[in-house]
């Protein structure tokens, strides 16, 4: 799995866990879900951030962008396009 | 449904978090073969792959873990601060240390004999590294288990 294959998992799952969290919050609000969800969240969000720390390649920018809440995994994806991204957030 | 976080925190340790210490402990001998010239440089490649990604996988483990302490409410417990620290102490070697050094001997090990040489002891010096990191959260597993001053069961 390269890296942005990774990155693309944890962008999806940061997107509808916090949907999902809020969905939660206004309509029945399950505790147990909250407990199973918000750690859920918060790994997928610190995956994306690490990810895109740790790709030296990666610009000032999209470092930026991987710590926006809910959806900076695909603002990540995003400003690193596939052609350049494929060379840069590909493991070789 | 704290036994189904400390489900997850226990489950993610075994498959994250031992695969990143058996491969980061396979690589430095390797290394050091590789860098004199005899070394299979794929197995090398594929250790430092098995090391970073399982390592970003064990993100899991310390944020079920701090899910599960808020849960059983002991998150002010003496061996539960202990543990963080040491936690966050082999993050930092396995992030700041054992991974750049590893990508570093990996980028040498086709080059010169010169460089090749220079690196050696970097890799001598990553077996030491290595082994602070697996005693490191070895000793937080046993924190875990015997939980020192803890009253909630055994």
């Amino acid at each position: 799995m390269d890296r942005r294959t990774g990155l693309k998992i944890a962008a999806a799952v940061e997107a509808v866990t916090v949907v999902l969290l809020f969905a939660n919050l206004f309509t029945a609000h399950w505790p147990s879900v909250a407990a199973l969800l918000g750690p859920t969240h918060g790994t997928a969000y610190l995956a994306i951030v690490i990810i895109t720390l740790s790709t030296s390649g990666a610009s000032t920018r999209s470092k930026a962008l991987a710590f926006v809440p809910g959806i900076g995994g695909y603002l990540v994806l995003r400003s690193e396009p596939d052609t350049k991204g494929a060379e840069i957030l590909t493991e070789r | 449904m704290n036994k189904v976080l400390l489900s997850v925190h226990v489950l993610a340790a075994i498959i994250f978090i031992g695969p990143v210490t058996v491969a980061a402990s396979m690589f430095p001998p390797l290394a050091r073969r590789a860098l004199e010239g005899d070394g299979d440089v794929g197995v090398l490649r594929t250790l430092h792959r098995i090391s970073r990604g399982y390592a970003i996988g064990g993100i899991v483990v310390p944020v079920f873990g701090l899910a599960l302490a808020i849960g059983m409410d002991v998150l002010g417990d003496t061996w539960l601060i202990v543990s963080i620290v040491l936690t966050l102490a082999a993050a930092l070697v396995l992030a700041l240390k054992v991974i750049p050094d590893q990508a570093g001997i990996l980028a040498g090990v086709g080059a010169d004999e010169g460089t090749r040489a220079a690196l050696m002891p970097r890799a001598k010096a990553l077996s030491m590294v290595t082994g602070v990191f697996a005693l490191l959260w070895a000793v937080v597993v046993v924190l875990m288990i015997v939980r020192p001053g803890s009253s909630t069961g055994a």
